[in-house]
């Protein structure tokens, strides 16, 4: 780096500023820390915390969209319906009758609700949630479905073994979850396919022998189930049986439960979801995660982690370029050689051998990488400034009214290095966050907290060959790295045209 | 038929602080033969001069026109590629100011001083190296340096190489670029003396840019003496280094120090002004010891003098008081008289005062008339403009040559 | 020849040989440390030995003849046959002991046998692994810096030449903001550009079919001689006189020749194939590399342009093509060998997730998949490899830089 005319940092920060890539990496960043200081506040660290938690994440339709995407399908797409259990507002309405026959106590709990369902296109699943409270006999839980053109359609029956002490609460822990997309073989949900199945039958829309054409199950196992939901909600005839030629059938839906037990205490409450196609303003991954919140979690992040890693290392060289130019002799060998030896050895291998034996925290991260830093290019930009500079009037000067070579370093030499050193840790900034990322993407980042380095390797990691059908998955950290990354780089530009007169006008 | 005849030369360059005013507007002529030492402060022009020449431009020119007479040609009309195949290096080549910044330290320095041999004559290469060999042993050079590498080589065989780079084309016209500047004395007299043997040997005409008078009244038979871009005065060697028409001229020479001598080297006051934005009226204007009236003083240098004057200590009683200036025009300023004085008062204390000390306060000899106004003073100015640069084989820009001659 | 030229030539070969053995040391601690890294200190040791107890309690608890043996006889030959295990793989000697028999090793590339991982004929010698794969990213690697290089090279010249124009600026802070983004990063957004949206080329692989038998070696070497010979022949032809034309021309025939022969050879489909699928992941590589190439050129050359020597280049009528070839690109060659050469070096270690995106099977993958199983040996060895490309590529720098400047500045360094 050629370096030329004294310039202040302040004067170099407020030149840098007023040029154009200057003001574009100022409007940036700019914008990235008002994110960063708003993020904590919008989406608290709590949510964040719970990123590895399933429980979490739920309600969450799965591995959908974005909702805005469907401007581009054209189709308005469903969103996501939840029913809360009973004593909530708009909760399933709750019927219990308890009566004795013959000294035996029987109670009939019913449970109903309706939505109401416009969108052009199927839900991406349903899952039903009861919890039951009962005496010593497990009781006797049935569901059905209404449709809009009256067709009711059982779906499962079932006598719950899980018992809860309160059911007004619906507490997760005493909840039974009845996925009729994706039940379990062994789960009475399954029972939704010859439930199904019989009702198309007697309504002449299929024959059993192209039910099983369509959906072979010699054992009663489906290799390939039909699409539930697709059946559920379609209009009744023949094409429902495709779910690319089946026709959403409209209007107000509705589910009931019909509990029968055998004790006075029996009681029930039920949960529905109807699980959208589209969610939030960046979709959800495979996990039903809400992207947004990573996504918004990985400024601050990526900001913080940058200019640590960035201002450690780029000092830390600076002073030792700085040390070495300045003092020379064996001091100067040593750096020298150490900057060698760094160079030769494969840091990026070592570091994911590291991160595979040891799974290091974010910090310990950062650590290890500015262990790995501290000599490096910038010491040999720094040294070769500090030899030119070294030769300049002033130093001598200083030197000849008797300053201690330790006060021409600081006093005198390093702060004519420091706009330089600025501008290298804003090109350095990028080079950190793509290491934190690179480790994420190889799953060795920190799993208690969401980087975009780490959503990208998440959606690599649902399947290579795949992944790249989840669009939003991918885009939107990828978008958001390099426009970090960019802004920082813009910075560096400014300032490398400030201090390099070559790259601006005479 | 002179060799080289400039006419109305104009350089200048684009800045962030407004155009440089580099060149302006100069002429001369040169003969087969004969050599012109181009002499001024550093940053007056001459090498921007050389540059126009050669049409070796920075991409910063604002403009650039002019007549350059090359051979009874005017070499400006060309276009760029005519230019560089017929006349660089062929017609005129340069000695670059700093020899061991116009070598190219990767390159052996017998290809450098072939190579123009290679480029305009598409001469083979070993038949260009030998032809570089005969150069270098006229410079002075052994043989054997032709393989060497530039920073090989002591400086003053690097200008040596330089020179033979400039003369391997057999050029008409060499410009001498501050040839011997970075070089001890011993060696500058070498280098000098080699200079003029060429010189002789060849019939080579040398444009010599230098800011050391004796060397350039060792080679030189005309002078040019630059100033702020301009030519100020250009004549016979042996004229103008004897009785210096121009002020500037005077003051050059006197400030050149002696060996042995009692007197003190005279010095010029002041510095070169900013080739932004040039001083009205003759350039010299600001520095001169014997400017008067038609120089060309304007309101605002007026002000700045007069502020530079009360706050010297030494004159401080003696300017009248004055409570603030300000410039109506180029020729023409305000001032309000200080607190206790009546406009009356201080328009006969002024006049008093210039007519004391205008000999030694020559910026006071611009003022044409004094007028008080209800509650200031006006003062007018003279009308500027710059000398006529006047006279045929000896010229000189100075009003007091062109009333002399009047 | 003069002395001076000769104890020049003496103070190059000096200067590199003292530069070769402080190089050679530095690979041999660089590879200690990674010995020792790899094995965790000791650690992986320790996770083998794990396994093997685990395996071995599994192995015995499904033997019902062993289940009926009194518990202390269980016991000792549990113990027998486990010490005999650990022995047999080395894994009862101290680590400390071990790592200077791992490092000495890997020194003669004597990489040992894979854990997990073999090479497509089932070969599970490390160095049979790597050597399947090395060409691969080699071939991949080398197009795509050689493609950016020319290009960044030639565009730094161009923005020099029009230095601060519209276009200059434009290129500068396109060239800026692409070098900063890793090529990872760029092959996730081409492959759902170009392959998932508008499906032109494939996301990964090597080929859509199986790979040749014949390992790959064969297809690698011809076109880098033939690019070299390419390169070789355009120097003598446009930077001599006419006489020395005719063997520039005869250099860029071979070059031709070969590469025509080699076109020829190779079974058409299957190199259109796996050239196809080479574009995405050379592209990617290509556009984050170029933008420092035509940075630094761009500075480097607007640097040198100011030079005495360069001004007087064009004064001595110089066409404007010669002196920015044979002067400005000539003096600002070393420092920009020396900052790419350093760039060339980070890319071979980035392939790992470069490589890994693409599914490309080079050493990147290689070393993904290895880290995965914890396949140690492989690690090691592929560490190895690193290291020592890194030291050939610092090595061939400083000769470059040796034969580029006469000043052999590198002694002054």
């Amino acid at each position: 780096m050629a370096i030329s005319a004294p310039i202040g940092l302040k004067a170099a920060f407020l030149e840098a500023a007023r040029t154009k890539s200057g003001l574009a990496a100022t409007a940036m960043l700019g914008f990235l820390i008002l994110l960063a200081v708003l993020v904590p506040l919008l989406v608290p660290f709590d949510v964040v915390r719970q990123w590895s938690n399933p429980g979490q994440w739920s309600d969450n339709p799965k591995l959908v969209p974005p909702e805005w995407s469907e401007v581009f399908t054209g189709k308005r797409q469903p969103r996501t319906v939840i029913i809360p259990p009973a004593g909530q507002s708009g909760g399933f309405d709750h019927v219990r009758v308890s009566f004795e026959v013959q000294g035996q106590n029987y109670t009939i709990v019913v449970l109903k609700q309706s939505f109401d369902f416009q969108a052009d296109a199927f839900p991406s699943e349903i899952s039903l949630y009861m919890t039951t409270m009962f005496g010593s006999k497990s009781p006797l839980v049935r569901s059905w479905l209404t449709r809009p053109d009256g067709q009711e359609v059982q779906l499962f029956e079932d006598t719950p073994s899980l018992r809860a002490s309160n059911v007004s609460q619906f507490r997760p822990a005493d909840v039974i979850t009845y996925s009729l997309t994706y039940p379990s073989f062994k789960d009475p949900s399954y029972q939704v396919y010859a439930n199904v199945k019989q009702w198309l039958i007697s309504n002449n829309v299929t024959t059993s022998g192209e039910w099983g054409e369509l959906f072979p199950s010699p054992t009663g196992f489906y290799s390939n189930p039909p699409k539930a939901q697709v059946l559920l909600m379609a209009q009744l005839n023949h094409s429902m049986l495709d779910p690319r030629t089946a026709q959403v059938l409209k209007g107000k839906y509705s589910i009931r439960f019909e509990v029968d037990g055998f004790s006075s205490v029996d009681d029930a409450n039920a949960r529905a979801v109807v699980f959208g196609t589209v969610y939030g303003l960046i979709g959800t991954d495979d996990q039903r995660r809400d992207l947004l919140i990573a996504l918004l979690w990985g400024a601050p992040v990526a900001l913080a982690f940058g200019l640590a890693g960035a201002l450690a290392t780029v000092l830390i060289q600076t002073l030792l370029g700085a040390i070495s130019g300045w003092y020379g002799g064996a001091v100067d060998e040593l750096v020298q050689r150490t900057a060698d030896f760094y160079l030769i050895i494969p840091t990026l291998p070592i570091l994911i051998l590291i991160g595979i034996l040891y799974r290091p925290s974010l910090i310990l991260i950062l650590f290890i990488l500015v262990v790995f830093g501290v000599v490096g290019a910038t010491t040999k930009v720094t040294r070769s400034i500090v030899l030119q500079v070294k030769e300049e009037q002033f130093i001598e000067a200083a030197r000849s009214y008797g300053a201690s070579r330790g006060r021409i370093l600081f006093r005198y030499i390093l702060p004519r290095v420091m706009p330089y050193t600025f501008a290298l840790i804003a090109l350095t900034v990028p080079a950190f966050i793509f290491l934190e990322a690179s480790l994420s993407f190889l799953g060795l980042g920190d799993p208690n907290l969401p980087t975009w380095g780490q959503l990208l390797g998440n959606a690599y990691g649902a399947g290579p060959a795949i992944f790249y059908t989840f669009w939003w998955w991918v885009f939107f950290p990828a978008a958001g790295i390099i426009f970090t990354t960019v802004a920082f780089a813009l910075l560096g530009y400014a300032f490398d045209k400030v201090l390099n007169p070559r790259l601006r006008e005479q | 038929m002179p060799t080289l005849d400039v006419k109305n030369l104009v350089l200048w360059y684009r800045t962030r602080k407004g155009p440089v005013h580099a060149v302006d507007s100069i002429s001369f002529a040169l003969e087969p033969g004969q050599t012109i030492a181009l002499v001024g402060e550093s940053g007056s022009g001459k090498t921007s001069t050389a540059n126009a020449i050669l049409r070796l431009l920075p991409k910063n020119v604002l403009r650039y026109d002019g007549e350059v007479e090359f051979d009874g040609q005017n070499v400006m009309e060309l276009t760029d590629e005519e230019f560089r195949r017929n006349v660089r290096w062929r017609g005129i080549s340069m000695v670059f100011q700093g020899a061991m910044n116009a070598l190219n330290p990767a390159v052996r320095v017998g290809f450098q001083v072939a190579e123009p041999l290679m480029v305009h004559y598409d001469v083979d290469r070993d038949e260009a190296a030998d032809q570089a060999l005969d150069v270098l042993r006229k410079v002075g050079l052994p043989a054997d340096i032709a393989r060497r590498y530039p920073h090989e080589l002591s400086g003053g065989m690097k200008q040596r190489v330089v020179i033979a780079m400039s003369l391997i084309l057999k050029p008409k016209v060499v410009i001498l670029d501050e040839p011997t500047s970075a070089l001890d004395v011993m060696t500058q007299t070498n280098i000098i003396n080699l200079l003029k043997d060429l010189k002789n040997t060849d019939r080579l005409s040398y444009i010599f840019i230098t800011h050391d008078l004796g060397l350039a009244s060792e080679l030189a038979d005309l002078v040019g003496i630059m100033y702020a871009g301009e030519l100020i005065e250009v004549g016979p060697a042996d004229g103008v280094f004897v009785r210096p028409k121009h002020p500037y001229t005077g003051k050059l020479l006197a400030s050149v120090p002696r060996l042995r001598s009692e007197e003190a080297p005279d010095f010029i006051p002041g510095a070169p002004p900013d080739l932004t934005a040039p001083p009205p009226g003759c350039r010299f204007h600001l520095r001169c010891p014997v400017s008067f009236e038609k120089c060309g003083w304007s309101a605002e240098e007026f002000i700045a003098q007069m502020d530079l004057l009360q706050s010297s200590g030494e004159a401080k009683d003696k300017v009248p008081s004055i409570a603030s200036m300000s410039a109506k025009s180029p020729t023409s300023l305000l001032i309000k008289p200080g607190a206790n004085g009546s406009v009356s008062d201080f328009v006969q204390k002024l006049n008093a005062f210039v007519a004391a000390t205008s000999e030694k306060n020559r910026f006071l000899k611009s003022i044409e008339s004094v007028q008080g106004k209800t509650k200031s003073v006006e003062v007018k100015l003279y009308e500027t403009t710059p000398p006529p640069i006047v006279g045929t084989e000896w010229r000189a820009a100075c009003w007091l040559v062109t009333e002399g001659a009047a | 020849m003069t002395g001076g030229c000769f104890s020049s030539i003496m103070g190059v070969v000096w200067h590199l040989a003292k530069r070769a053995i402080f190089l050679v040391i530095t690979f041999i601690l660089a590879i200690y440390a990674t010995v020792v890294i790899a094995n965790g200190g000791g650690r992986v040791d320790q996770i083998l030995k794990d396994q093997i107890y685990t395996d071995l309690k599994q192995q015995y608890a499904r033997n019902p003849a062993f289940q009926r043996l009194p518990p202390q006889e269980q016991a000792r030959q549990f113990n027998i046959s486990y010490n005999s295990i650990i022995e047999a793989q080395g894994l009862n000697e101290p680590f400390f002991q071990k790592s200077f028999r791992y490092t000495f090793n890997a020194l003669q590339l004597n990489l040992g046998r894979a854990t997990q991982l073999h090479s497509s004929d089932l070969s599970m010698r490390v160095s049979d692994i790597i050597f399947e794969r090395l060409p691969r990213s080699l071939v991949l690697f080398t197009v795509a810096n050689v493609v950016a290089a020319v290009f960044g090279i030639w565009l730094g010249l161009w923005m020099a030449r029009k230095a601060l124009s519209a276009f200059d600026r434009g290129m500068t802070v396109l060239s800026v903001t692409t070098f900063v983004v890793p090529p990872w990063v760029y092959g996730i957004l081409f492959i759902l550009i170009f392959a998932y949206v508008f499906k032109v080329f494939p996301a990964g692989g090597l080929t859509s079919v199986p790979p040749l038998p014949p390992s790959p070696l064969i297809l690698a070497f011809p076109p880098l001689i033939a690019a070299g010979l390419l390169g070789a022949g355009y120097v003598v032809y446009a930077r001599l006189r006419s006489k020395y034309r005719l063997v520039g021309f005869g250099i860029l025939g071979a070059g031709a020749a070969l590469l025509l022969v080699w076109g020829l050879v190779l079974p058409a489909d299957y190199f259109k194939d796996m050239e196809w699928h080479m574009i995405l992941p050379a592209a990617a590589v290509a556009f984050s590399v170029f933008g420092s190439w035509s940075y630094t050129t761009r500075n480097l050359v607007l640097q040198v342009m100011d030079e005495d020597f360069v001004f007087a280049a064009r004064a001595k009528g110089l066409k404007e093509r010669d002196v920015l070839s044979r002067y400005v690109l000539r003096a600002a060659s070393p420092p920009i060998v020396t900052s790419l050469a350093l760039t060339l070096a980070a890319a071979w270690t980035g392939a790992i997730i470069t490589e890994t995106v693409f599914q490309y099977p080079g050493l990147g993958l290689l070393f993904y998949e290895a880290i995965s199983l914890f396949d140690a040996p492989v690690v090691i060895g592929l560490t190895t490899v690193y290291a020592l490309l890194l030291v050939v590529t610092v090595f061939l720098l400083d000769v470059t830089y040796s034969l580029l400047d006469p000043r052999i500045k590198a002694l002054r360094r």
